[in-house]
Order: structure tokens, then C-alpha cells, then sequence
């Protein structure tokens, strides 16, 4: 039967093309910007895995660069059970950079100045900046006037180790580029704590937040349940692992308002196949006719039609799921934007697909059934 | 063996808000083997019992039994499962899928059904040749003349083995040389393959291949005696 749905759909090419261009334009646009969220999650996942430590920053903050909290808790931090090292950090977003207000300088994101605690910093296991640098060196404590930069953030202004780079006006010398796994930690601009609270005129009794490492990393979580035991009315304590759980949950609801918007192309072209079988039903009503006459039951006809509107959505599909990998494709090369096309991505596309063909087949098929053969051979 | 039997069906409908009584009271037997022709002018109720005796639609009142069973009270579905084991319909248009060959056309009964394809297929093939077309099973309807859609159509009629095969102005769409070819087929069939057929047309001369002869006018049926057509019927 589904071959006799096969040539009922190529009777009229042109209207199965167009219904087929509906739904291969929500597939692909599924596809693509939905492969551009999952891309950022990958990322996101990938850089938080590299570090297993404790945030400790202003309670209700949303992130460090406006956090603001009393440099004291450093001693207190310490004296916590299972802390290794307390790490103080200044995070402010300087105006700008190369002389261009930032959010428009570096199309990676907004660039943000990391002001260390270099002598604590110097204890850690796993200090992410440091280990990672791929040219020059770390800046020093105390070091005044030098600044480690991210690889990426070197290629977009063309800046090797020993050039000036300006922030807030301010020249700094650039005495090293780090790598990193994720593009979203190469636009922070790393100097001496001391050096980030001059240019941000940000007080000495105070910081952004502390970076703590655990003794061991698995103790993270009972190090963060400690501080918010302990000074719930100040800070806001995360582990690396709450704020992928943060991001992914916000990420999470982005891809479904994505998967939805772009699933409205979807729900338009299913009513162009509603309109499409619909009126093919119509023109045949007199081959349904003979069809029930020659003991066809109103099942098999349904049967028929719906094979007609599944067809479309699996061809749809498959065609929209090509497309969808051309998208992507297009996305990361043209806009440099990261796209990870999961198999869950392909699958969901391309179920999308079919269920709009299946639904959108209902109608028309219920109204084939339904036709009554002595009236329709007699029409 | 009475194989098709009515008793006084009626049949009224509505077009628009006028009732029509199309059948005003019928009642008829024919037997297994039988080679029934019904004429009737146009507008005479002569497809409102084909419909009737087809299973194709229910009487306003009265009965029809086929084969010993009274067909009024199945729902539709069972109408649609007793057609296909019991009937074939041969149609004035002919009613053939334009997409699909002659042999997929004469299929088409068969694919709701559990049958093996290769099965239905070898039947098909068989019937076509039957009907004088082994050299056509490929073409499609457009590919074919008047005369070999109506051959298409009659192997679909046959292809489920049908006891009783109605024919609904076999001829109407065809000219006179084609169209008794076409009756000359289904004759052969009928004392060959010893099936049923109840022809109806508004055309007396197929009469003359009548086995037993009826004629409708205004909603009520009589029997024809007699070689000399409808002239002389005796109620």
C-alpha cells in the first residue's frame, strides 16, 4: 500500500515539491540553530570540566564582574575544613579595549579583566590560565604593567608577546597568550590583582570573589555546602558544577524556544500538507469511491492517505536533516559560530518531520474514509 | 439456488428538501449463474439498486439477501469485507488508478487483503490474459483504449474470485462494436467461469444477452418474459 501512496504523491509533483519545501525549510532551520545552542553547551561543558573548584562571590551576584565582597573572608575561607588554597580575584569589565568600547572590540564576547592574587594563585593544582600558555609566561606577583591574553583575543587584534595592548586607555604589556579549551575563557585579560584594583580604582579591603581549590576536587561540594553554611548572609558559594547545571538549565529552555521558533516553519508547512492532501482527496473522490466499492474498509483508506502524509514528512526529513548539516556547516565557517551537530539533534529534526507529516495527514485522511462511495461514483 | 433476493426494498433520498423515492418497493430473485440484465431510462433508480444489491448502500426499508444472508444490519466495515469476498464492480468510467500499470489496477482489490503479493500478482497476470490484455498488463489507463480500461476493469472485478459481478453501464462510455465485444467477455465468463452478473444500462440491446430480464420505470421493477425485449414485459 505505501507503494500506492508513493505514486499518488508522484501523480502531482509540483504540489509534493512545494509541501516538501515547507518542511525541509523547518527541518533545516531546526537543524542549524539548533545545532548553534548545542555547540555553546558542548563548550560550556568543556570548560567547566577543566576546573573543579568553589566560586565563593557576592550573595545574589550575578556574575564576579559585579560582585563586591570584603577581602577579610580570605582568612575565614582558609580556616574551612578541606580548603587547600584561597585564591582573592578582581573581575571587572574594563570600557574598553584597543581604544574601542569593548562589547563592540571582540566579537568572541565581552572581555573581561581578571585581577589574581598571583602568590595564592601560585598553589594551585590546576591554576587554568597559567598551565595553558602557549607563548611568554604567567605574570609575576607584584608585576606591574603586564597582561596574559587569551590566543584568540591575540589574533583578533594581531598582537604577539612584548606588544601593548590598551585597556581603559591604560597601556599593558603583553608578557603571555594562553590557550584554552573553550573560546569562552580566552576573553579574560589576566594581570596582578593589585594592577586590576588600581585600574577599576576598586578598594583594597574588598575583591570580586575567591577561587577555592579543594583538597581533593571531589570535595568540592562539601567545601560549598561549609560556606553557605557559614556565611550564608554574604556570599553565594558554586561549585563548577552548579553553574554547568545553571547554564545547561537556561541553555536547556533557549534550545526549546529555538527548536520551537524555528518548528513554526514546520507547523506552516504542515498546514500546507493538510491543504495539499486535502484537495487531492477531493479530485479523487471517485477512486476513493471505487476503492471502498471494490472492499476497501474506511481503515485502509485512511491507511492510504496517512502512508501519503508520512511519506512527506520522512522525505522532508531526510532532505531537511542534509540541508540542516549544510546549515551548520554554514554557520561555523561563514560566522565562525561553534555548532555541534548531535545524533540526538538529527533525530529529533527529522521525527519533527514525520510527526508534522502524520499529524497533518489525519484530516484529510478521516474526511477520505468518511466518503460515502455510492456518492462519490456518482458524482 | 436464489444467490441475490430483495424484498420490497424502498429506497427515498433527499435532493435538497424534495424526497425521491427512487425505489418504490422491489423485490427479485436471481439465480447463481444467472446473466441479469435491469434497463431502465435514465433517472429510473436503476444504479440506486445497483447500490442496493452491491452492498453499497441500505434500503429505506424491505431486504436484501445475498447468498443467504441478509446484508441491512452489517455496518459499514462488514459491507466493505463482504464486497470484497463476494463482489466485483464494473463501473461506466471505469474508475482505474491513472498512476498504476493494468496489472497494479487488477491488484488493487487484493492489497488490503493478506494475500502474498507474488500470489495476487501471478493471479492478476492470469485474469489479464483472461480478458485478452497479457500484451498490455504494463500500461497504465492513459496508455489504453476505452474498450481495454473496461478489459482492466472487469479482471479487477474478477481478481478476488467474486461469486456475483455487477456491472453499472458497462457499455455507456464505449461505441457499439467495442461495447459488445466488452458484453461477449463478460458472457463468456459468466457460462465459462459460471459467475453471476447483474448488468444494469439504459441500453435494450444488451437484453438480447440476457439470461433473465428486468426492467425498472419509475422506481419499480418488472420482469421481462420472452425474447422480444422490453415491449412486451408481463409484470
Amino acid at each position: 500500500m505505501i507503494k500506492l501512496s508513493f505514486y499518488n504523491l508522484l501523480r502531482r509533483k509540483t504540489r509534493t515539491a512545494l509541501s516538501l519545501i515547507g518542511i525541509v525549510i523547518g527541518v533545516t532551520a531546526i537543524m542549524s540553530l539548533v545545532s548553534v545552542v548545542d555547540g555553546l553547551q558542548s563548550e560550556f561543558d568543556t570548560a567547566v570540566s577543566s576546573i573543579q573548584a568553589v566560586l565563593v562571590q557576592e550573595k545574589g551576584s550575578i556574575d564576579q564582574t559585579i560582585s563586591f565582597i570584603d577581602a577579610d573572608l580570605e582568612n575565614d575561607l582558609k580556616n574551612i575544613k578541606n580548603v587547600r588554597v584561597v585564591v582573592p580575584e578582581v573581575w571587572r569589565i574594563p570600557f574598553s579595549v584597543e581604544g574601542k568600547p569593548n562589547s563592540l572590540s571582540f566579537e568572541g564576547g565581552t572581555l573581561a579583566v581578571y585581577g589574581i592574587d598571583l602568590i595564592e594563585f601560585q598553589k594551585l593544582r590546576n591554576p587554568v590560565y597559567s598551565v595553558n600558555i602557549k607563548k611568554g609566561r604567567f605574570v609575576k606577583p607584584g608585576e606591574k604593567g603586564a597582561v596574559v591574553i587569551g590566543e584568540t583575543v591575540a589574533d583578533r587584534f594581531n598582537k604577539f608577546v612584548g606588544n601593548k595592548l590598551k585597556i581603559n586607555g591604560e597601556s599593558f604589556t603583553i608578557v603571555g597568550i594562553y590557550v584554552s579549551d573553550s573560546p569562552l575563557f580566552e576573553t579574560v585579560l589576566a594581570m596582578d590583582i593589585g594592577e586590576a584594583r588600581r585600574l577599576f580604582e576598586f578598594s583594597s579591603d574588598k575583591v570580586s570573589s575567591f577561587y577555592i581549590e579543594p583538597i581533593r576536587p571531589e570535595l568540592d561540594k562539601k567545601v560549598r555546602q561549609e560556606i553557605e553554611f557559614r556565611f550564608e548572609e554574604e556570599v553565594d558559594a558554586r561549585t563548577s558544577g552548579d553553574f554547568s547545571d545553571t547554564f545547561g538549565g537556561v541553555l536547556g529552555n533557549f534550545r526549546l524556544v529555538v527548536f520551537f521558533i524555528a518548528g513554526i516553519s514546520g507547523l506552516v508547512a504542515g498546514i500546507g500538507i493538510i491543504n495539499t492532501i486535502l484537495m487531492s482527496v477531493l479530485e479523487r473522490r471517485k477512486e476513493i469511491g471505487a476503492l471502498k466499492a471494490v472492499g476497501w474498509t474506511s481503515f485502509e483508506v485512511i491507511k492510504m492517505i496517512l502512508y501519503e502524509s508520512f511519506l512527506i514528512g520522512v522525505l522532508g526529513g531526510v532532505i531537511g536533516v542534509i540541508f540542516g548539516f549544510i546549515g551548520a556547516f554554514l554557520l561555523e565557517n561563514l560566522f565562525g559560530l561553534t555548532v555541534e551537530v548531535t545524533f540526538l539533534l538529527v533525530i529529533e529534526a527529522f521525527l519533527f518531520a514525520v510527526v508534522i507529516g502524520v499529524l497533518a495527514g489525519i484530516y484529510p485522511a478521516m474526511r477520505a474514509s468518511k466518503l460515502d462511495p455510492v456518492q462519490a461514483l456518482s458524482d | 439456488m436464489n444467490l441475490i433476493e430483495t424484498f420490497n426494498i424502498k429506497k427515498k433520498y433527499f435532493l435538497d428538501k424534495v424526497i425521491v423515492n427512487a425505489l418504490n418497493g422491489v423485490s427479485l430473485k436471481i439465480s447463481k449463474g444467472d446473466f441479469a440484465v435491469i434497463v431502465g431510462p435514465s433517472g429510473s433508480g436503476k444504479s440506486t439498486l445497483l447500490h442496493l444489491l452491491g452492498a453499497l448502500d441500505h434500503p429505506t426499508s424491505g431486504a436484501v439477501k445475498i447468498d443467504g444472508k441478509i446484508i441491512n444490519q452489517l455496518d459499514d466495515d462488514q459491507l466493505a469485507l463482504f464486497r470484497r469476498n463476494k463482489m466485483g464492480f464494473i463501473f461506466q468510467a471505469f474508475n482505474l488508478i491513472p498512476s498504476l500499470t493494468a496489472l497494479e489496477n487488477v491488484m488493487i482489490p487484493t492489497e488490503p487483503t493478506k494475500e502474498p503479493q507474488e500470489e495476487a500478482e501471478e493471479r492478476a497476470i492470469s485474469i489479464l490474459d483472461k480478458v485478452g490484455l497479457s500484451e498490455r498488463i504494463y500500461h497504465k489507463p492513459g496508455e489504453l483504449s476505452g474498450g481495454q480500461r473496461q478489459r482492466v476493469s472487469i479482471a479487477r472485478s474478477l481478481i478476488n474470485n467474486p461469486e456475483i459481478i455487477y456491472a453499472d453501464e458497462p457499455t455507456g462510455n464505449l461505441d457499439s462494436v467495442t461495447g459488445e465485444k466488452v458484453i461477449d467477455l463478460m458472457r463468456h465468463l459468466n457460462k465459462k467461469e459460471k459467475k453471476t452478473f447483474v448488468v444494469v444500462t439504459h441500453d435494450e440491446t444488451l437484453l438480447k444477452f440476457a439470461s433473465i430480464k428486468f426492467i425498472l420505470k419509475d422506481g419499480l421493477l418488472h420482469k421481462i418474459h420472452g425474447k422480444d425485449g422490453a415491449k412486451k414485459f408481463v409484470d
